[in-house]
């Protein structure tokens, strides 16, 4: 008969769940296993809502291993529809919000379950790729704390591996050499096969680029400067 | 006229549209949840990203995320394209008479190519080309000679040129990479259409072994009928009686060495190994930056070579560098012995043919237990194993035939 296991959420629920089903958690496993489940095992970092859809994750993967232990032994090797059922299956239960799914992550880390952390990491990642970092700060309400001259420093070295000093420099001359000036405030430098040339130039979050004379000009200034290699 | 569409090699503003989310917005909330997360597993949560331009975004989002991503662990490089030099525009004069098939006006032809070109027809393309991606100091110096000699003065007056970084300036930031993949934009060996060709090598400080996969032609049975013509059920794991089309004893046909086919295959197996010799040499800098590597990959996006490095042999290079082929960009390639199956026609599971199949196992004859020009059968399981399915199959069924061994000095 399978043992069951008390497990507390930390207000003061109760889940009596398979023993199988609790060792997933290797926190639970060494608890258990050094006999200290006896009255059940309180959780403090989980509350209920959390706990009841940690237990579920736990119950779903034990069902597939043994599914799959029993294919193994049946020598049976279509094991492919149940892998992908079980992966759109985990696909669904991270379809929560974003307070839900940090929780689980949380929980994943504290219980020490390995797939659901993985599922739920993964997850957050697969949010952040492919988006601009305005659109990571927005998803995520973060808050942006640099300073607007530390942004344009590492906006300048990630793409042109140069200070914001160097450009200033050619600022100041493109401006006296251009008359009206066509740029407000310079920011990128762009290399090409011959040196660095200004391509790009904004004004706050506007770009455009120079063009025809400025351009030429600005070669020049950064030739005087000793911009080029 | 100027255009503002430049491409930065860590672009910022011009990433792919907005991708809806799972999860709906938060926004009226206001709450960063990222707050809630210690330091160890928001940089979990970075380790899988991968990507080094979605790693480079992410930099500049806030002070936490720009100090947590330099420590990410497993870094993937996507190669946008790879740039055309001549680091030795004499030398290339030289040879210029030589002609070799019609390849055009091209700029990056190295002394190495042209005798390639020469002797094996078309089948190399200008692998110096790697070195302006790869190696910064050798970029420098091209750009020096491009500057008096080539015809790329049409790039003085562009204005919208793409601004290049090299994998090893842009992996730069990050001081404890385990994990590196980087990909090429394609396959260096450019091969006649039809034909099939995979290899896939691992090296220390020099070539520890390579395993090449190629065909004449692929094709593939529309039928939807059962593997073997024979039995009523498909059967997953096919005899290599069934997959070799009847009454095969598994020998190679006399024709095979008069016909040009072993010449073809020689040809492909130098190619391969020139090809991941290149690769080798260039990834020598990076090697060095980054003390932490574990697992290096370099492969490419047609899935044509995949070169590896596991921990020991980038310890083994560390402790013992890379010895170059005379003046060319590649490491150079030991003695070696070779095995070559053959079977004129294979049939895979799924329904794949291939035509001319042909898999070259190949190890620096030095190796141990190597002795007597042959590689031993119980090391079969490295050649077996050496691609993913289906060609995993055709290694599987090729190892069984009989063999032809060949050495070759180093080059």
């Amino acid at each position: 008969m399978a043992e069951k296991i008390i497990l507390k959420s930390s207000d003061g629920e109760v889940f009596e769940v398979e023993e199988t089903v609790a060792m997933e958690s290797q926190t639970i496993k060494h608890m258990i296993e050094d006999d200290c489940a006896g009255n059940g095992i309180p959780l403090p970092n989980v509350t209920s809502k959390i706990l009841s859809k940690v237990i579920e994750y736990c119950k779903r993967h034990v069902e597939a291993s043994a599914a799959a232990a029993s294919k193994y032994a049946a020598e049976d090797s279509s094991s492919k529809p149940a892998d992908n059922e079980l992966k759109a299956w985990d696909e669904e239960f991270v379809r929560v919000d974003q307070a839900t799914l940090f929780d689980l992550i949380l929980a994943a880390n504290y219980l020490n379950i390995k797939g659901l952390l993985d599922l739920t990491c993964q997850t957050v990642a697969d949010m952040i790729k492919g988006k601009t970092p305005e659109e990571i700060r927005k998803t995520f309400n973060i808050k942006n704390d640099f300073t607007p001259e530390e942004e344009d420093e590492m906006k300048v070295r990630l793409i042109s591996g140069k200070s914001t000093k160097h450009i200033a420099v050619v600022w100041q001359s493109v401006v006296k050499a251009t008359e009206p000036p066509t740029c407000m405030r310079l920011v990128f430098v762009m290399e090409n096969g011959n040196g660095w040339l200004p391509a790009v130039v904004t004004s706050g979050s506007r770009a455009s680029a120079f063009g025809g004379l400025g351009e030429y000009n600005c070669l020049r200034c950064c030739l005087a400067y000793g911009l080029l290699r | 006229m100027a255009s503002s569409a430049v491409r930065e090699g860590l672009d910022l503003e011009g990433s792919p549209p907005w991708r809806g989310d799972r999860a709906p917005e938060e926004e009226a909330e206001g709450i960063d949840h990222f707050d809630q997360l210690p330091d160890a597993l928001l940089l979990d949560v970075f380790n899988r990203i991968g990507d080094v331009k979605a790693l480079g975004r992410c930099c500049v989002v806030c002070r936490r995320f720009h100090s947590l991503v330099p420590l990410v662990d497993y870094v993937v490089v996507h190669v946008d394209c790879v740039i055309s030099e001549d680091p030795n525009p004499s030398s290339s004069s030289a040879v210029a008479g030589c002609g070799g098939g019609g390849a055009g006006p091209d700029k990056g032809r190295g002394v190495f190519s042209h005798l390639a070109r020469l002797v094996f027809g078309s089948l190399v393309k200008p692998l110096q080309a790697l070195g302006q991606i790869l190696s910064p100091a050798a970029s420098a110096a091209s750009r020096r000679s491009s500057g008096s000699t080539s015809s790329s003065s049409s790039s003085s007056s562009s204005t919208s040129e793409v601004s290049h970084h090299s994998p090893t300036e842009v992996l730069k930031n990050f001081k404890e990479i385990r994990r590196l993949r980087i990909e090429l934009p394609a396959g260096e060996l450019r091969v006649e259409d039809g034909i099939f060709l995979k290899w896939k090598a691992d090296f220390g400080s020099t070539l520890d072994t390579c395993v090449i996969l190629g065909a004449s032609s692929v094709l593939s049975s529309s039928s939807s009928s059962p593997l073997s013509p024979k039995s009523s059920n498909p059967d997953p794991n096919p005899s290599f009686q069934d997959a070799c089309g009847g009454d095969d004893s598994g020998t190679i046909p006399e024709s095979f060495y008069t016909n040009g086919s072993l010449k073809l295959r020689v040809v492909w197996t130098i190619s391969s190994l020139i090809a991941a010799s290149a690769r080798h040499y260039l990834l020598q800098q990076i090697i060095a930056d980054h003390e932490t590597l574990e697992s290096l990959d370099l492969t490419d996006a047609d899935g044509q070579g995949v070169l590896t490095m596991n921990k020991g042999q980038l310890h083994d290079l560390r402790v013992k560098p890379v010895s170059p082929s005379g003046t060319l960009q590649r490491t150079l390639v030991p003695a070696l012995s070779m095995r070559l199956w053959y079977a004129p026609h294979l049939e895979l599971p799924g329904g794949v043919i291939l035509e001319g199949a042909t898999l070259v196992a190949i190890r620096p004859s030095e190796t141990p237990g190597c002795g007597g020009g042959g590689i031993g059968s119980s090391d079969g399981c490295w050649v077996s194993n050496a691609f993913e399915e289906p060609y995993r199959t055709a290694a599987k069924l090729l190892v069984k035939r009989r063999n032809y061994c060949l050495e070759m000095n180093s080059f």
